[in-house]
């Protein structure tokens, strides 16, 4: 191709945002190696080590400084920008578009590493080196994965990384467009899915990427630890970061969770859907790994199990992003990034830090202090171990489902005729196994808590211990009695599930108050545990009680496939339903920028017929930045402490794209229909009269809510009777002119399913055409009157100002309009404008309209001699009674909205559920870090 | 043995046993004609037919969507879902139903998971558009 110099690009951003990562790359591997060097004695490495990674963070920083600013200043001619901004774009929604694709969220992650490498490398004290020689390979991996380098002398595409710089025009190589060198004029962003335009976009992926990125930690620290001999040393620093990790990635998901419920997947907050489990799995291993490391930490057992739990939580999270992020989850996710082209590198990347870490356990664990004797049964280390198990094994068995694509995909390659498997019900699948880990970890949780380390004193303990589990046991059953008749139990599981969450919520709360005596600071454990047992309720109530409120209350039997019931309802505007609780009433719609918000009016009623409840719920349409189609759908939640009520409405298929409607009013059929004005027509279904035309209707507001301004309009005022109910409405059908464009203003009339339309054609029939207009001269001096058909016409003066309608002054003009103040025979003032003009020696007129009287009025001629004005005066040929209209029968109804509604009661339990358990492990960093500084 | 790593294999043996019992909550993706013939609740993954009608009218019945599906088998069936028609379901690049087919011959899925495009790297570049707003 020939080379075309461009207009307005800025390649030096590029360049210098490439050369950005490049150092970072370059820098990450000096920081690894010095460090690494550093720790065979020679010290002066240290600070290489430091300078290197404080240049590292610098270059990181830099990069993505100047793709924001790339992004802010629309800088299309990147692909990453083409790909997230568009011109419509808002600032609010900057970041969540910086980090919406593959390459931002790359960049979050490595500034997270950034941030956290800094502060190890400020409060790190010994374990610094050791830990920053892995943090520091880990960013020099993440960092390859955006170099963008293409391999030369390798087979086929193959390339290192996915450069955030890339130019469009390097993208789509064969776009015409680019043969433009101004193309960039021509172009304009994607934009951000609207999907995505949400604030939980802002705040939930820099929350998880954190979470993502402090797991590292544990991970380097855990490599240090085993290449060192030091292995009770690290148990406290290892434990801080764990503590973190766990509440920061813990929180993450959590965000995700919430975001599940409130706006993507419309019925709950959690799907096992494979991008959830896998975020998941390294949360339950991290979390395994405190429980040992705090049985390490108090009685020296656990040490190494700890360390393998810390190494595998990493490796997860890498095997997390490589299914999220390889497209490998395709038929399975709804929500699996797209392929970057770079599942090798991510595999590769597995392999080496999986290999690592096995490696160092391998080679080193038998440096590790191993007790003689074995952890006593009666003894809080051995089934906090056993509970940690529990966690692994529940991410075991995650791993397992969530890993089938990836089965596969290995065995499609051996064999090419393997047809693919896939979980048929993953809910059903999952709940079935993961209800028993809950069941586990609750009983474990209130008794691993009751017993003492190293059994201490267990024959004076044991039957004290014995009297709390026994009443903790009877106020558990008996709550469980009492709790099972507000849930809809369904089996025998579910009645030991709810026992096994109220027995760990009355262990832990009792653990507090007798045996901290409310010594909250150390409580941090317990409230966790609590927090756990109050997820356990919300599960219950908000997923056995959950309900579709607007679900048929007999199921159709003619659809014989599965239990599929129907979900949905069709509300007409104005018309009360009644659903299984609540009567639902569609009272209009308003718009508010591009969102269109439905207003659904709840309200219970009791036996009596009283109102009991009512409230408004506001689902809500967002469109797309042309307004042509709605490009996402908002549920309305009405949050209340017991229970929530989500109400999804949509508008039919016609209502929500221009497109189908444009096709829907091909489909319509026209009958023409000519009428007098003032006469009765009698329809099947009803009965309508025809008005007087309306001149300069304003079709603003009311039904037609057309915003337009028109240069001319008419309405065609019509009353139409239905006949079943006797209903008189009010309609005005009408064209307007625009730019010598005739627009169609139509009349829906949704309870008789009809459109009214004025044909085109009319147009010419109101407004009569200048060579049909019969002029009459009327002459005038300045402040005289003349009688012109019933009109009083006075020549009020003149205006000079040259500032006319329609009029554009050329060099040597003389224009002046005469004003006409005009009583027509209705008694309506009318003022007109007509402008004499006199260019070249020539005489011009331009006319003024009056359209409500018809009066078409020229100035033609001053007479400088006896200051006599000549006027020309015409009017439409109103004569005509007759006015044609089109009417299509069996039109669509646009009032209706399609709605389903849930209601899910105890959800807020879930959150506090798992806001404490998070809670408690942030309580717990704190008090860990208050007893090192005292 | 320690009582803790007993408990580790015990666990680990569960754990295997368990993944492969749950073969029953397993289908395979298959083909219309497969469907038809066994008459199973089957996967089917295929891509929706443009050309043919799709069906959706609220007025009528809100919870039915009817279309039309091409399966990886190239065999073109008419798939039906009790359920709303879903956004942007016209620009799905690729569906997974999960059903059995009736005696007419008709997909009936309870299931459906939609592909969308989240990149369209072989679509023209979106050119600037005058924004327009014609009434009709």
């Amino acid at each position: 191709m020939e080379e075309v110099s461009y207009i307005g690009e800025h390649i030096w951003l590029g360049q210098l945002g490439h050369f950005a990562l490049v150092a970072a790359f370059v820098s990450a591997i000096c920081a690894s190696w010095a460090y690494y060097k550093s720790l065979k004695g020679e010290t002066s490495w240290l600070s290489i080590g430091k300078t290197a990674y404080i240049t590292h963070g610098v270059s990181v920083f830099l990069a993505i400084g100047l793709l924001l600013y790339a992004m802010v200043s629309h800088y299309y001619e990147y692909d990453y920008v083409f790909r997230t901004v568009s011109d419509s774009s808002q600032m609010k929604y900057l970041l969540a578009a910086f980090w919406a694709d593959q390459e931002g969220s790359f960049l979050l992650w490595m500034f997270w590493h950034v941030i956290l490498g800094w502060i190890f490398i400020a409060k790190g004290k010994s374990w610094t080196a050791p830990t920053m020689v892995t943090l520091a390979l880990i960013q020099v991996f993440l960092t390859s994965m955006l170099l963008g380098v293409f391999m030369p002398f390798v087979e086929g595409d193959f390339k290192i990384g996915s450069n955030p710089f890339i130019l469009v025009r390097d993208v789509y190589l064969n776009s015409p467009i680019f043969t433009n060198a101004d193309y960039l004029t021509q172009i304009e962003g994607r934009g951000l899915n609207p999907l995505l335009q949400n604030y939980w976009m802002t705040i939930h992926p820099p929350v998880l990427f954190l979470g993502f990125a402090s797991v590292s930690i544990p991970f380097s620290m855990a490599i240090a630890g085993l290449s060192s001999d030091r292995h009770i040393e690290i148990l406290s620093p290892m434990l801080k970061w764990g503590l973190f990790s766990g509440f920061i990635l813990g929180l993450g998901i959590l965000m995700g969770a919430a975001w599940a419920y409130e706006a993507l997947t419309f019925g709950g907050y959690w799907a096992w859907d494979p991008v959830e489990n896998t975020s998941l799995v390294p949360w339950l291993i991290m979390i395994a790994g405190i429980h040992t490391n705090l049985i390490a930490k108090s009685t020296k057992y656990s040490i190494k199990s700890t360390y393998a739990y810390y190494l595998l939580a990493f490796i997860m999270i890498l095997y997390s992003t490589f299914l999220t992020r390889s497209g490998i989850l395709g038929d399975t996710s709804v929500h699996a990034f797209t392929t970057m082209g770079l599942e090798t590198q991510l595999a590769a990347f597995i392999i080496l830090f999986a290999g690592l870490g096995i490696y160092m356990y391998i080679t080193r664990h038998k440096t590790i202090p191993v007790k003689p004797n074995e952890e006593n049964i009666y003894s809080r280390e051995f089934w906090m171990f056993v509970g940690a198990l529990v966690l692994f094994f529940s991410a075991l068995l995650m791993t397992g489902s969530t890993s089938l694509p990836v089965y596969n995909k290995i065995v499609e390659l051996f064999d090419p005729f393997y047809t693919p498997i896939a979980i048929d019900d993953p809910m059903e699948h999952h709940n079935k196994f993961q209800i028993w880990i809950g069941i586990f970890m609750g009983l474990l949780a209130g008794t691993a808590i009751l017993l003492r380390y190293h059994a201490a004193n267990w024959v004076n303990y044991e039957s004290k211990l014995s009297k709390y589990l026994i009443s903790i046991s009877t106020i558990s059953t008996v709550l469980t009695f009492l709790l099972s008749q507000v849930i809809d139990t369904y089996t025998w599981q579910h009645y030991v599930f709810l026992f096994a969450g109220l027995f760990t919520i009355i262990a832990n709360g009792t653990y507090i108050v007798s045996f901290l005596k409310g010594n909250l600071k150390s409580s941090g454990a317990a409230f966790s545990h609590i927090g756990f047992g109050l997820l356990i309720l919300g599960i219950m109530f908000s997923g056995l009680n959950q309900k579709t409120i607007t679900a048929a209350r007999f199921l159709q039997s003619d659809f014989a496939a599965g239990q599929a019931e129907d979900r949905a309802i069709v509300l007409l505007k104005n018309q009360p339903f009644p659903t299984t609780d609540y009567w639902i009433n569609y009272k209009g719609d308003t718009l508010i920028d591009n969102l269109r918000y439905y207003e659904l009016a709840f309200s219970k009623v009791n036996s009596d017929n009283e109102i009991v409840e009512s409230f408004t719920s506001w689902p809500s349409s967002l469109y797309n930045k042309e307004m042509t189609k709605i490009a996402a759908d908002n549920p309305g939640n009405n949050r209340n402490w017991t229970y929530d009520v989500f109400t999804a409405a949509s508008p039919p298929p016609h209502v929500r794209d221009l497109e189908e409607r444009d096709r829907l009013e091909d489909s319509l059929k026209y009958l023409s229909h000519i009428v007098k004005v003032g006469t009765v027509i009698d329809e099947e279904k009803y009965t309508y009269q025809v008005h007087q035309p309306i001149y300069n209707y304003d079709f603003t507001g009311g039904e037609h809510n057309d915003s337009s301004s028109y240069d001319l309009t008419v309405g065609i005022p019509m009353d139409i009777t239905l006949k079943r109910t006797g209903e008189v409405k009010r309609v005005v059908p009408g064209l307007a002119l625009k730019n010598a464009l005739v627009f169609q203003i139509p009349e829906v009339i949704d309870e008789l399913g009809i459109k009214i339309k004025v044909p085109d054609t009319a147009f010419a029939k109101i407004f009569t055409e200048e060579d049909q207009l019969d002029y009459q001269d009327v002459q005038l001096e300045n402040g005289a009157s003349a009688n012109w058909n019933g009109y009083q016409i006075t020549l009020a003066g003149f205006d000079r100002s040259g500032n006319y309608e329609n009029y554009q002054a050329q060099e040597g003009d003389i224009a002046i309009a005469g004003i006409l103040n005009i009583s027509a025979p209705s008694g309506d003032q009318i003022t007109q404008k007509p402008v004499f003009i006199l260019r070249n020696a020539q005489q011009f007129s331009l006319k003024d309209y009056d359209a409500k009287s018809g009066l078409h009025i020229r100035f033609s001629n001053i007479d400088p001699e006896t200051q006599k004005m000549t006027f020309r005066v015409a009017q439409d040929d109103r004569s005509n009674d007759e006015v044609e209209l089109l009417i299509a029968n069996d039109v669509p109804r646009s009032d209706i909205l399609i709605v389903e509604s849930n209601i899910f009661p105890g959800i807020n339990l879930v959150w506090l559920g798992c806001l404490m358990m998070l809670g408690g492990l942030l309580l717990s960093l704190i008090y860990k870090k208050q007893q090192t500084k005292a | 043995m320690k009582k803790t790593h007993i408990i580790a294999l015990v666990m680990m043996a569960a754990a295997i046993v368990m993944l492969t019992m749950s073969s029953k909550d397993l289908s395979t993706f298959s083909t219309f004609a497969k469907a038809e013939l066994d008459g199973e609740r089957v996967k089917v993954s295929g891509q929706l037919s443009k050309s043919d009608p799709m069906v959706y009218d609220p007025e009528v019945d809100a919870n039915y969507f009817s279309f039309y599906m091409i399966d990886d088998n190239d065999d073109k069936r008419k798939v039906a879902i009790r359920e709303s028609k879903r956004y942007d379901f016209e620009r799905s690049e690729k569906i997974v139903v999960t059903g059995k087919m009736n005696d007419d011959g008709v997909f009936e899925a309870s299931e459906m998971l939609l592909k969308c495009p989240s990149k369209y790297k072989d679509e023209e570049l979106a050119l600037r558009k005058q924004a327009s707003a014609v009434d009709s």
